[in-house]
Formats: structure tokens, C-alpha cells, sequence
């Protein structure tokens, strides 16, 4: 038998009652003193609503009236004898201890860092397999015509001179994905404001600028730039770029809780820094396949390490993003082809 | 008799829920958010007192996913549309404005529907009639009219809330005036533009003598750079400028509610909400996030303290809405899907 002290609302007016209530285990009897009658309820009929924090506990009457107090021991006792609430009360039980919480912030850490780290990644990975590669052909297509129309121009380079640099570019496609070289194009335009460029579209078209021609003193030396853009395309860069922002987005918005709010607001910052480090770790795979591909042809990492860095100095001044950068700085790159060439065994130098 | 709400919610104590939400929900990759809402919105509401009872609030997590899940596939539908076919993406936009109101009128719905206070309901009258005039007619005129009619649009917002809501059979009336509205925008607009132009050009004069010399000269990166600052910094100006907004319209609107024969009274200070905002940004930036539920509940109780009720005749005489009311069915389908859309 316990006893506790409770507001009794009875659903029809907003009147509140206080009343002390009698549980012996099965009913809850109290009397209702404005109108002299009593009133009875079996336990089995009532339903409690889960604890939140030490907030006043709601005990449902059947038939819509409403028990409220602050006696939870009394409460838990009811729940305990009902069987009510096992899973919510597992949550209460979490959130009630600072350990608990302490606990559950580092896992919450891990799972973060987990999911920006190997879920996004490599869900990207098997969500771009399944989808087709022609969706991304409209958006391409309307891709090269904005750029068209702000930063390129078309090319002065004659026919013939067009014609070898495609010959080698379908060697070098042949070379790095055998089984889908036919669907890659190379373009020629001049880089208006963009200068020495060269740029991939999902749908395998590979811009290349005049500007960058010339620059180049050797094939290989173009050949290495034309194998870091098919890798982009073969990789399917460009989708899970888009499917991995989409994630990180869908991944800060259950963090913040809503998308209108301050929390969306500040959390701009992250989502920028955890976008660019995937660009960044896509400029890697395809320096990659650039240099396993120059290797293979054992011409060692040399040439393309030579053109990143007259392409580097071709843009004099422009600011270091550092970790803001979607290309790795140049130094860190040519590093990285550096230590692909040894672990090759050295190439020819 | 004047009663004032009393705020008891504990940082701490709303911390630790905070937590084990987000880490429930995000180990469950997101279907834990609609239990989670209702935990935290659950205790924000019971700490919500007045007169000495609290809010409670009712919403149930299952009605929550549902509308989470219909959100999220019109986000996704909207992304892939935009990315692989953005002349589809143009016509899908123009087809959730129209849902949009819809959307809204919902939301409000169940929000007032699932809210009590001694056992009695909130209910929310407004048609989908009004919600379309209010989020579709007057929020496509604004950009006509070269955002003049801006102020106005909050207004009717404000209008079509507050003058829709009822407690129990008693409903609220709203008479509030759109001159507030356009004197707050006004001084929020001339107090922007100050604060805009003082900012950039000492952020400008900064760059430069940190960049003196040969550093910046690729032009591209330039603009890229300084559109980037411009919309940051402008973006932290209009967010701030709302709570200035924020106060001098709602302290008018409560005013000029009634409930019944119950008065409201909010005494907001524009510049010590404004003051709350900035602190309250510059402490979830500092701590990465963490002192987002302390800044939460500083601002809740903050508005809250500001909020009383008058009543001659104490809260005792409401009464219920009889539940064969007709409407009455249709909360029952508002409360099969939640919506939530931040307003």
C-alpha cells in the first residue's frame, strides 16, 4: 500500500483537484472532494508516460482523466507492478547519470568520426555502382555549356596537333580502364580565366586548355595528367562527391536536429572541412592511378610530377587554402608520387 | 490576477538528454530522431509552468517518423533531381511550394493538438484556405513588391497563429496591427546595413595588411574568398537582427491576443535578446557544439520570464472540447503524421 499526493484534472474542465492517492498494488482509489464522490481505477486500465528528467509524472485514467505528481518513487513502483515503460525507462536510466552520459558522448564521438570516416566512403562506393552512369549525362552536358559560356573558349590548336594529342589519350584510356575506353572524350578549349587547366565531367568528356598543352614539354607529361582525369571519371568521383555531401548533410542535420536552426547554421564550418577532405582524398586515388599507370609504363613519376609543378607555378600567388583545399598542396602531392615511386622500386629516373 | 510563467528546465539535466538523443539517433542513423524530439520537446513542455501546473506534451514518436520520412524523401527526390536532372529540379521546387502550406497548416496542427495543460488540449482552427493566402498568395507577392511587403508577410504569419489557436472550446482572437512589424524591420534593416558595412571594412583593412605584399593576387580566389565572407558575415547579421525583430514584434503580438477574457504581457528587451543571441552563438562556436542545450534553455527561460498571463477569473472555468466534435476526427488524422517545419 502506498500513498501519494497528486493533482487530479478530469479532462472535461481545466479545474485542478488536489488529492491524495491510496495504491495497494492492483487499484488507485481517491476521493474527489468538490463532488463527495470516489473514485477507482484499476492499474491494468491506466497508462503511465515515461519519465523525462525529475519533470511531474502523468498518470492516464481510462476514460481521458489525468493524475499528476511529483512522487516518483511512488510512480516507478506503479510502473514496476504494470511492467510499463521498460524501454523508455532504459533512457531515463542513460540520461539520469552523468557516467552513463559521459559514456555514451564518447561513443557518440566514435560513431561520428566512423561514419564520416568508412560508412559515407564506402556506402558512396556501392550506391555509385548500382546507379547507371548515364544519369549523370544531362548534368554534364549542362555543366560544359555554363563553362562554355563563363571561362572557356575555343581552341587554337590546329587539327593535326589535336588529332595526335587524342591519339594519345586514347592509349592512355586503354590503358587505365580497358573495358570502358570508348566512352571517354577529349576536348580542347582555352582557358580564358582559368589559364592552365584540365578538368573531368561525370560522362567521361576530359577538357584540357591550350594553356596546359603548352606547358607540357613531353607526352608522358600529358599522359600523366590525362590518366589523374580518366581515374576521376572511372571512379566515379563526381557521384559519390555528390552522394557523400548528401550524407554528411543528412548526418549534420540529425546532429542539429533541424535545418532552420543556429546548430545548421554553425555546423556550415564542419561541413565544409569534412567535404574537402574527401575531395582531397579523391585527388589522391586519381594521383594514384596516374602514377601506377606512368610506373607500369616505366617512366617512373617524374613527368607528372614535373607538370604539378609548372601548374603550381602557373598560378602565382594563389592562396594556400591548407585544410580548406580540394587539392592536396602541391608539395604534399609530389611527396606522395615520390613515395609511390619507391615502393614501385625506384622506375626509371 | 497576473501569473507569470516559470521556466524550470536544468542545464545539466537537459544536457544529458540532449546527448543520449543524438547518440541514440545517430547510431540508429536517424530513426531514433522522432523518440528523441518527443523526449526533449516532453521535457521542455513539463518545465513550462503556470499557475503551478505544467505543459505536458502528447505527440507520439510514430507520427513523428512518418512525417520525418516523408521530408526526408522529398529532400532526397529534390537532391537527385537537382544533381542529375536540374531541369526536373526547377518543376519539383515549384510543386513543394504548393505543398508547402499544406505542410505548414499540418504541423501547426499537431504541434497545438498534441500540447495540454491541465488536461485540457490546444487546438489550431486555422483552414488550409488561410495557410495558402498566408504561404503561398502574400509569400509570392514579397519579392514583387521589392520585399516591402515583407514585414507584412510576418505579420499575417503571426496573424494566422496566434489568432487560430484555442484552448479547449475557447478560442483566440488576434488583433494585432502591422505598423510594429514594419517599424522592427526597419531598424533591424538600418542597424544591418551599419553593422554590415563597420564589419566588412575592418575585416577588409585586416586582410589586407595581413596579406600585403605578393600573397593574393589570383583574382578568382579572390572573389571566391570574399563572397564567401560576405555571405558568412551576412548571414550572422540577419540571424542576429531577428532576435531584435523578435522582440519588438512578439511583446506587440501578445499584446494583442486574448484567450477568452485571459490577457498576455511580454516585456522583452530588444537588446538584452540581442545580447542573449550573440552569446549564446559565440559559446556553440567555442565549445563545438556542446553549449547548445545550455544556450537553448537560457533563451526559453529568458522569453519565458517575459511572458504573464492575466486572468480575472484564475484558470479553473475552461472546459474540453467534447470529443464527438467533428473536428475532433480530423486532430485524429493530424496526429497520424507529424510534421515538423521550423517557423
Amino acid at each position: 500500500m502506498i500513498r501519494f499526493d497528486a493533482h487530479f484534472f478530469d479532462g472535461r474542465t481545466s479545474r485542478a483537484l488536489p488529492v491524495t492517492v491510496d495504491f495497494d498494488g492492483v487499484t488507485l482509489a481517491f476521493g474527489n472532494e468538490m463532488d463527495g464522490t470516489a473514485v477507482r481505477a484499476s492499474i491494468i486500465d491506466c497508462s503511465i508516460d515515461p519519465a523525462v528528467g525529475r519533470t511531474k509524472r502523468s498518470i492516464r485514467l481510462p476514460g481521458g482523466p489525468l493524475l499528476q505528481t511529483y512522487d516518483h518513487n511512488a510512480v516507478r513502483t506503479m510502473e514496476r507492478s504494470l511492467g510499463v515503460n521498460r524501454s523508455s525507462g532504459l533512457v531515463h536510466f542513460l540520461e539520469s547519470r552523468w557516467k552513463m552520459v559521459a559514456v555514451c558522448m564518447v561513443c557518440l564521438a566514435l560513431a561520428i568520426f566512423a561514419l564520416v570516416y568508412y560508412a559515407i566512403p564506402h556506402a558512396s562506393v556501392r550506391v555509385a555502382r548500382i546507379i547507371p552512369p548515364e544519369v549523370m549525362a544531362s548534368a554534364s552536358t549542362n555543366t560544359l555549356k555554363i563553362f562554355d559560356a563563363r571561362f572557356l573558349g575555343p581552341s587554337g590548336l590546329t587539327a593535326e596537333r589535336q588529332d595526335e594529342i587524342r591519339g594519345l589519350f586514347e592509349d592512355v584510356a586503354r590503358n587505365i580502364d580497358p573495358g570502358g575506353a570508348t566512352g571517354y572524350r577529349l576536348e580542347f578549349r582555352t582557358g580564358k580565366t582559368i589559364g592552365a587547366n584540365a578538368f573531368a565531367l561525370p560522362s567521361g568528356i576530359i577538357i584540357v586548355t591550350d594553356e596546359l598543352v603548352s606547358l607540357s614539354e613531353s607526352d608522358d607529361e600529358l599522359a600523366g595528367i590525362f590518366a589523374h582525369e580518366i581515374a576521376h571519371v572511372k571512379n566515379r568521383h563526381a557521384l559519390r562527391s555528390i552522394l557523400q555531401s548528401t550524407g554528411v548533410f543528412f548526418l549534420i542535420t540529425l546532429l542539429s536536429g533541424d535545418v532552420t536552426s543556429i546548430t545548421s547554421f554553425a555546423a556550415f564550418l564542419p561541413t565544409l572541412l569534412i567535404e574537402s577532405g574527401y575531395s582531397r582524398e579523391f585527388e589522391r586515388e586519381a594521383d594514384q592511378a596516374a602514377a601506377s599507370f606512368l610506373i607500369a609504363g616505366d617512366k617512373g613519376t617524374v613527368p607528372f610530377r614535373k607538370m604539378l609543378e609548372k601548374l603550381d607555378a602557373s598560378q602565382p600567388g594563389a592562396l594556400k587554402l591548407g585544410v580548406f583545399s580540394d587539392h592536396p598542396e602541391t608539395a604534399k602531392r609530389i611527396e606522395h608520387l615520390k613515395e609511390l615511386q619507391r615502393s614501385a622500386g625506384g622506375g626509371s629516373r | 490576477m497576473r501569473y507569470r510563467f516559470a521556466f524550470t528546465a536544468i542545464t545539466g539535466e537537459y544536457f544529458r538528454i540532449w546527448i543520449v538523443n543524438l547518440f541514440l539517433t545517430v547510431i540508429t542513423l536517424g530513426v531514433y530522431a522522432a523518440w528523441a524530439k518527443v523526449r526533449s520537446r516532453r521535457y521542455i513542455w513539463a518545465n513550462i509552468n503556470l499557475a503551478g501546473h505544467p505543459f505536458t506534451f502528447h505527440g507520439r514518436p510514430a507520427a513523428i517518423l512518418r512525417g520525418n520520412m516523408i521530408i526526408a524523401a522529398l529532400f532526397i527526390a529534390y537532391v537527385s533531381m537537382k544533381r542529375f536532372e536540374p531541369s526536373f529540379a526547377g518543376i519539383l521546387f515549384i510543386l513543394f511550394t504548393f505543398i508547402f502550406p499544406f505542410l505548414v497548416c499540418k504541423s501547426l496542427r499537431f504541434n497545438a493538438h498534441n500540447t495540454s495543460y491541465r488536461n485540457i488540449r490546444f487546438h489550431f482552427r486555422g483552414t488550409l484556405r488561410e495557410s495558402y493566402e498566408t504561404y503561398l498568395l502574400f509569400a509570392g507577392i514579397v519579392p514583387f513588391t521589392l520585399f516591402l511587403f515583407f514585414p507584412a508577410w510576418q505579420f499575417y504569419k503571426k496573424r494566422f497563429f496566434l489568432g487560430n489557436l484555442a484552448y479547449g472550446t475557447t478560442g483566440s482572437s488576434f488583433a494585432g496591427r502591422k505598423g510594429p512589424f514594419y517599424k522592427a524591420y526597419f531598424f533591424a534593416v538600418v542597424l544591418g546595413i551599419i553593422v554590415f558595412i563597420a564589419l566588412s571594412s575592418l575585416a577588409a583593412v585586416g586582410v589586407h595588411r595581413l596579406t600585403t605584399g605578393s600573397a593574393v593576387e589570383w583574382g578568382p580566389l579572390k572573389v571566391i574568398y570574399s563572397l564567401f565572407f560576405t555571405y558568412l558575415l551576412g548571414a550572422t547579421i540577419l540571424y542576429t537582427l531577428q532576435a531584435l525583430v523578435y522582440s519588438m514584434t512578439m511583446n506587440h503580438c501578445w499584446e494583442k491576443t486574448r484567450l477568452g477574457e485571459v490577457r498576455f504581457v511580454s516585456t522583452l528587451k530588444a537588446r538584452r535578446l540581442l545580447f542573449i543571441r550573440i552569446t549564446n552563438m559565440a559559446a556553440i562556436l567555442c565549445s563545438l557544439g556542446l553549449l547548445i542545450p545550455w544556450a537553448k534553455i537560457r533563451r526559453t527561460r529568458y522569453i519565458l520570464d517575459n511572458l504573464a498571463v492575466v486572468t480575472s477569473r484564475g484558470f479553473d472555468g475552461f472546459a474540453s472540447r467534447d470529443a464527438s466534435d467533428t473536428t475532433a476526427v480530423g486532430d485524429a488524422a493530424t496526429d497520424f503524421v507529424g510534421i515538423e517545419i521550423g517557423l
